[in-house]
């Protein structure tokens, strides 16, 4: 599956097409269970978005059957987090027809903080290379170019802020 | 916490998959789906951590001050400003990093409320410290050019032969020669001083290089020389303005920011020079008449601002 050309969105329905079965098992394999069938169907409701050219068709739609697991799965642990919260009455808001809007947004000025005071913590360079990464998309072997230093390094470097996000410890390995 | 070293062995090898997949290169699937199948606890664990590790990623991309046409916003924004500023900062900071990885201008905007300080360490090690009130651009694609649209900034510049760190202020061109040294932007020009190494200033026609102890206002009326001790440089940090022979109309203007209200000059004080210093920590109340004194005028209310006037005869 490489030195294909550069293939247009619609060229990429026809892979996806082709790939479907594929798909399926593999979306099923990473952990989608009965529902690898509507992961699917998602990737294909997306790709009708792509923009652009894609120059490996079969990695790209992997990729996206990847994030569309993942999506998921933390769609449906935020749903039972919110369903737990608001099952019990404690939690109850104290005014319940304050604006969701508000407080959503609180939340995720808060979680901003708290992601921005962990990568603080942890320090450039590996602060700057994980947010080139995650964030703007830059690959691991373009940051090694970028940064000037080896794969080996940027990966280290990466494994730093993850365990930190992730409350791991630190460099076991 | 009674964790398990089977867990903690299965955490580490989750964390090396998840730093390897996330690669938008990463074409290792058949055999990262064989570790994921090998045993129940790899998956569980494995998507707790991709879970985890989504969510930050997403909460970072809300960030308001990575898109330069919300920060400009930033003033009807739905954060707290203090917040947007601390964001831009610290993104900032990050950012200049990242500089030559696109063709398009990447933009940032630095901005300080009224009173508030920043430091911001650029990417080559270069240090900015902004004054209140004072708006910096820089761009991604070209680390060492900054222009400073309004205020103060002190700049400690890593030199590099190679790579001259240049500071657009209006019309004029700051070049380091390796260097501490202040800019201000004023109404109609810059005024630079210089406490370590050298800074040459180029305002159209007119260059002069500045070393240690040196000082230039850049207005329509050419380049002005002057001198300042080296050490006041950037007392204004500590929130003391000092002046050595500067002219009035300049003076306001320092003192504009410092005091957060509009500083004005009679047409009649305009060309008077002063030398001293002030610390602007002081209340309000008592500012104004320690000013008179000091500056020998009379300062009348204007609405917010304050003129500056010849003092009247008792």
């Amino acid at each position: 599956m490489n030195a294909s050309p550069d293939i247009p969105a619609a060229g990429l329905e026809a892979v996806f097409i082709e790939m479907r079965p594929a798909l399926i098992r593999r979306a099923s394999a990473m952990g989608a269970g009965g529902d690898a069938e509507d992961v699917v169907q998602d990737v294909w409701l997306k790709i009708g978005n792509a923009d652009g050219p894609v120059a490996n068709p079969q990695a790209y739609l992997l990729r996206m059957v990847y994030t569309a697991v993942l999506d998921r799965r933390r769609g449906a642990r935020r749903t039972a987090a919110r369903d737990a919260a608001w099952a019990s009455p404690a939690n109850l808001p104290e005014d319940a027809v304050e604006p969701a809007d508000a407080e959503r947004r609180l939340i995720a000025v808060q979680a901003l903080a708290a992601v921005e005071a962990r990568l603080a913590a942890v320090g450039d360079p590996a602060a700057a290379i994980f947010r080139r990464h995650r964030i703007d998309g830059v690959t691991q072997r373009r940051l090694a170019e970028e940064f000037g230093m080896g794969l080996s390094t940027i990966e280290k470097h990466l494994r730093k802020v993850y365990a930190a996000l992730l409350d791991l410890e630190g460099d076991g390995a | 916490m009674g964790m398990s070293a089977t867990t903690r062995i299965i955490e580490r090898d989750a964390l090396d998959w998840l730093v390897r997949v996330n690669d938008p290169d990463f074409d290792q699937w058949d055999a990262w789906e064989a570790w994921l199948a090998a045993d129940a606890r790899h998956a569980e664990i494995y998507w707790r951590l991709a879970e985890a590790e989504g969510d930050a990623v997403e909460a970072l991309k809300t960030a308001p001050a990575r898109t330069l046409p919300t920060m400009r916003a930033g003033r009807g924004f739905v954060l707290p400003r203090r917040a947007v500023i601390a964001a831009a900062v610290g993104v900032l900071a990050l950012g200049v990093a990242w500089i030559g990885w696109s063709a398009r201008p990447q933009p940032w905007l630095i901005e300080t409320a009224p009173g508030e300080q920043r430091t911001v360490t650029l990417a080559d090690g270069s240090q900015v410290v902004l004054d209140g009130a004072t708006r910096l651009t820089l761009d991604r694609r070209k680390p060492r050019q900054v222009s400073l649209e309004a205020g103060r900034a002190l700049f400690e510049v890593e030199h590099d032969d190679a790579r001259p760190f240049l500071v657009a202020v209006g019309d004029t061109t700051l070049t380091d020669l390796g260097t501490v040294f202040d800019v201000t932007r004023l109404q109609d020009g810059a005024r630079v001083s210089v406490s370590e190494g050298s800074v040459q200033v180029d305002a159209g026609s007119a260059r002069t290089v500045l070393n240690p102890g040196d000082s230039v206002v850049s207005s329509l009326r050419g380049l002005e020389r002057g001198s300042v001790a080296p050490e006041d440089v950037d007392s204004w940090r500590e929130g003391r303005l000092s002046w050595n022979d500067e002219r009035m109309t300049v003076v306001a203007q320092d003192l504009g920011r410092a005091l957060n209200r509009p500083v004005t000059v009679a047409p009649g004080l305009a060309d008077r020079r002063f030398s001293g210093s002030l610390t602007t920590t002081a209340p309000t109340a008592d500012q104004k008449s320690r000013l008179e004194l000091l500056l020998g005028v009379t300062i009348t209310e204007a609405g917010e601002g304050w003129r500056l006037e010849p003092r009247r005869a008792p």
